[in-house]
């Protein structure tokens, strides 16, 4: 449980795992974004049908499959001959960037290469990969060295591991089927970085420097501030004992810097920014911080059967430095140029784009993944309303009856709404997160979850629509000679009908928001365009899935007002 | 027809029936009366199993009533409690059809008995289709009866059937009742706090107090040789119309 929420919870840009298990939700927040599109999904699923003791799961499955067989038609169908890639990539820029290069230098190769963009986060592509749902994808080798193949050694704290060494992480990634490319030419790691101007009056250069400048404002972010190879294993190695840091969010840590409301923040050694806001990255000259070496990993089959994704490797292999890398991150990020042509543009001419931001005003949000609303309601409509439709069903199928034990044993009953209740106050991530490590990731857990949240709702108003229905007519009902049987079906739950539909209305209800959440378990639906959107910080896209979500919460409302009708009886709905 | 041997009930401690001894034979009409609280709806209540007494039993058709064979017994009951304790989910037609459908008789006998019933209970035909809460109060009773009647029981148990009801309708409805009751010869016991209506609608009257039943017997044994002088008290306390004109 808790090293699930760690794989999923921490997922930082880097992927690494977080140290400081009370950042998590910080975390979370600012950077982890997982989910998975919505073609993915069956396949998956079958998979864990077949490989995990999930048969209580069978049933949603069978009806997961069967909604979603057109699309696995449509995917049968365009196997082609011509060999074929199929490109991941996780949930930010740079990801976005390398994978749609590796795509590209492949068709130039002659395959049919596909990118399925933002899949999650390390644990959802990883997976992705090791199921052969995908063939490559770009990584970090600190980030395999620290989430996925703990068996490296890990190097110490404090000494660099840019010695991470590629040798034992390829063994290690073999019995995965997995093979690992040579390093792209950057890395990708923190960084100390300082207003150029500060930079320039006091002539830092290396973080020694910055030791003997105590009075310097330091800000940052919550991670960083955390992580033992953060902040503090830093100072420690430095000396920088005499700083006393700010934290912020990490959003807010460029603007405060260049703002001059702070001098010092912790950044990503590719960051977009560093140049945008005009910062100098401080040189980690005591070689403290890890290595996040760019890398690709691929499918060591691909490259039995496809030799010439070795072109493509070779391409890419040494190409691209960290200085690169954040140009190129800044003409998607701030100019809002689509990932493609970032991708195009540097293989066709490398280095002769020049990012326009430098001297830009803050560019409008990137609409690249913008999709109308149209195109998103039906991308992601169908597996949403999937989502809250079959969790709805299940947690009425359990609800119910465990509302009429509830009522039928009181005793019982209180356990059982005090446990329903308990569960309710379980952060959804937290619920969500709890099923990984039997159900894996996608929408299986997510069911599990949404069925367990929409339940305390259904199983509270079946106890009280039971409980409400009036002495004398429980009296006369049990004169009559009905069996217990009888008596509940035709006439005790027809009585408590209209509570125990305004029950399952609120389950829906909650459900559709809850299923947002899902997303970061790669469970998709609305929650992607919304993930999706938090982790580029793109207002638009993050409306794209809020809107769809709270326009499908009206029209769930609406459903229940006519499901009402026909399942109210007649005679106890409002007189006309 | 029903016979109570020795019963007693306490609740929380309380007793609410003393040791009592009663007996209603087939096709005789008996009518409980006394003060609210003394226990009517409670001895009717074990007639039909839903209460148990502490001590003593309870004999239907010479049956005792066990848990076992409750529900059969139940069947050979109709009840009726004020205002009918109709449905309200179910048309007045489906309120009465309700246990013969579950018991599996046809369509046809029961469409047949249903407006056999409706006949002797003086309900417009018309009204069946209508759900209780679009009933007056004496259409609900009327139907009330004849889901009681519907399985054609030995025993009839009516709690304060006309309690409800204003003057003129109640009037009709007693006259209503009691020709039912003799046309059908059923073994009927009625809860009631009239004297008048006791007398009207059943040969005997069992006056209860306090959980206990102080004398049974008719109207004019009831006020010629009182066997309590609560008995006096209850009969003098039941106001008629001539002593308000006087
Ligand atoms: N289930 C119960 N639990 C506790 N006490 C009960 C229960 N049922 C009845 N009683 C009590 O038993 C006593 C007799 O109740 P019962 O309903 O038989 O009175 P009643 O003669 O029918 O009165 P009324 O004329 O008001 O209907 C009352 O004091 C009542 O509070
Ligand atoms: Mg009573």
């Amino acid at each position: 449980m808790r090293a699930c929420l760690l794989a999923v919870a921490s997922e930082s840009r880097l992927g690494r795992s977080a140290r400081s298990p009370r950042k998590r939700t910080l975390l979370y927040v600012r950077r982890h974004r997982s989910a998975q599109p919505t073609h993915r999904f069956a396949q998956q699923a079958g998979k864990h049908a077949l490989r995990l003791p999930q048969k209580l799961c069978l049933c949603m499955l069978a009806l997961l499959l069967l909604a979603t067989a057109s699309t696995v038609h449509a995917r049968g169908a365009d196997q082609a001959e011509q060999p074929k890639v199929r490109v991941g990539s996780k949930r930010f820029v740079e990801s976005y960037i390398l994978a749609e290069m590796v795509a590209e230098l492949a068709r130039q190769q002659g395959m049919m290469a596909s990118h399925d963009l933002g899949l999650g986060g390390t644990a959802v592509v990883f997976r992705a990969i090791e199921d052969g749902e995908i063939d490559a994808y770009p990584e970090y080798t600190g980030t395999l060295a620290e989430t996925i193949v703990p068996t490296v050694p890990t190097v110490p704290d404090g000494r660099r591991s840019s010695q991470v060494d590629l040798t034992s992480l390829r063994r290690a990634l073999a019995p995965h089927g997995l093979s690992l490319s040579d390093p792209i030419g950057f890395d990708d790691t923190y960084a100390l970085a300082v207003r150029r101007d500060v930079a320039t009056k006091l002539g830092l250069r290396t973080v020694t420097d910055l030791a003997s400048h105590g009075e310097l404002r330091v800000a940052l972010s919550h991670e960083f501030a955390g992580r033992n190879d953060g902040w503090p294993g830093l100072s420690a190695r430095y000396g920088l004992g005499a700083f006393t840091p700010r934290l912020l969010d990490h959003a807010l840590a460029y603007e405060a810097v260049s703002r001059a409301s702070a001098d010092v923040i912790d950044v990503y050694t590719t960051d977009a920014k560093i140049a945008r806001y005009n910062l100098v990255i401080l040189d980690d000259d005591r070689a403290f911080f890890p290595s996040y070496s760019a890398v690709v990993v691929y499918r060591t089959k691909l490259l039995q059967h496809t030799p010439n994704f070795g072109r493509v490797l070779d391409r890419l292999s040494g190409s691209i430095d960290a200085e690169t890398m954040r140009r190129l991150n800044a003409r998607a990020e701030l100019d809002g140029v689509a990932f493609d042509r970032v991708a195009k543009d540097f293989l066709a001419a490398p280095g002769s784009h020049s990012s326009t931001s430098f001297s830009a005003a803050p560019s409008a949000m990137p609409a690249r993944l913008a999709l109308g609303t149209w195109a998103v309601i039906l991308r992601h409509g169908p597996r949403h309303v999937m989502l809250v439709a079959i969790s709805l069903l299940f947690a009425t199928l359990l609800g119910v009856p465990l509302g009429i034990l509830a009522h039928a044993r009181p005793r019982l009953g209180v356990a059982l709404l005090g446990t329903a209740g308990v569960v309710q106050t379980i952060p959804s991530l937290a619920l969500f997160c709890f099923f990984i490590p039997a159900f894996g990731i996608g929408p299986v857990p997510a069911l599990l979850a949404l069925m367990l949240y929409g339940l305390l709702p259904i199983v509270r108003n079946t106890h009280a629509g039971l409980a409400s229905i009036p002495a004398e007519l429980r009296e006369a009902a049990l004169a009559l000679g009905l069996s217990t049987r009888e008596r509940l079906v035709h006439v005790e739950l027809p009585l408590a009908s209209r509570t125990i539909i305004a029950g399952i209305k609120t389950s829906a209800v909650v459900a559709v928001g809850s299923a947002t959440i899902a997303a970061f378990i790669g469970a998709g639906g609305f929650g992607e365009p919304i993930s999706t959107g938090l982790s580029l910080n793109d207002v638009p896209t993050i409306l794209e899935g809020a809107i769809p979500a709270a326009l499908l919460a009206l029209v769930v409302q609406g459903l229940f007002a006519i499901a009402e009708c026909v399942i109210v009886p007649r005679g106890l709905r409002e007189a006309r | 027809m029903v016979r109570f041997e020795a019963v007693e009930k306490s609740f929380e401690g309380r007793v609410v029936i003393h040791e009592t001894t009663l007996e209603v034979g087939v096709g005789e009409r008996l009518a409980l009366i006394g003060p609210s609280g003394c226990g009517k709806s409670t001895l009717l209540r074990m007639i039909l199993g839903m209460v148990k007494p502490d001590r003593g039993l309870v004999r239907v058709g010479g049956e005792r009533v066990t848990d076992a064979n409750v529900r059969a017994v139940r069947r050979r009951i109709g009840y009726v409690i004020q205002d009918g304790g109709l449905f309200p989910h179910l048309t007045a037609e489906d309120n009465v059809i309700l246990v013969a459908r579950l018991s599996g008789l046809s369509r046809v006998e029961i469409a047949a008995r249903v407006h056999e019933l409706a006949d002797l209970a003086r309900l417009p035909r018309s009204l069946l289709h209508r759900f209780p809460r679009s009933l007056s109060g004496g259409e609900r009773q009327r139907v009330g009866l004849m889901r009681a009647l519907m399985l054609d029981p030995d025993v009839l148990l009516l709690d304060e059937p006309l309690g409800a009801l204003d003057p003129i309708i109640r009037a009709q409805l007693q006259e209503d009742l009691r020709e039912v009751f003799c046309a059908l010869k059923k073994s009927v016991i009625v809860v009631t706090h009239d004297m008048g209506e006791a007398g009207y609608l059943a040969e005997s009257i069992a006056v209860m107090r306090a959980g206990k039943v102080l004398q049974r017997g008719d109207v004019r044994a009831l006020t010629g040789t009182p066997a309590d002088p609560f008995i006096t008290e209850f009969v003098s306390a039941q106001r008629s119309l001539a002593e308000a004109v006087r």
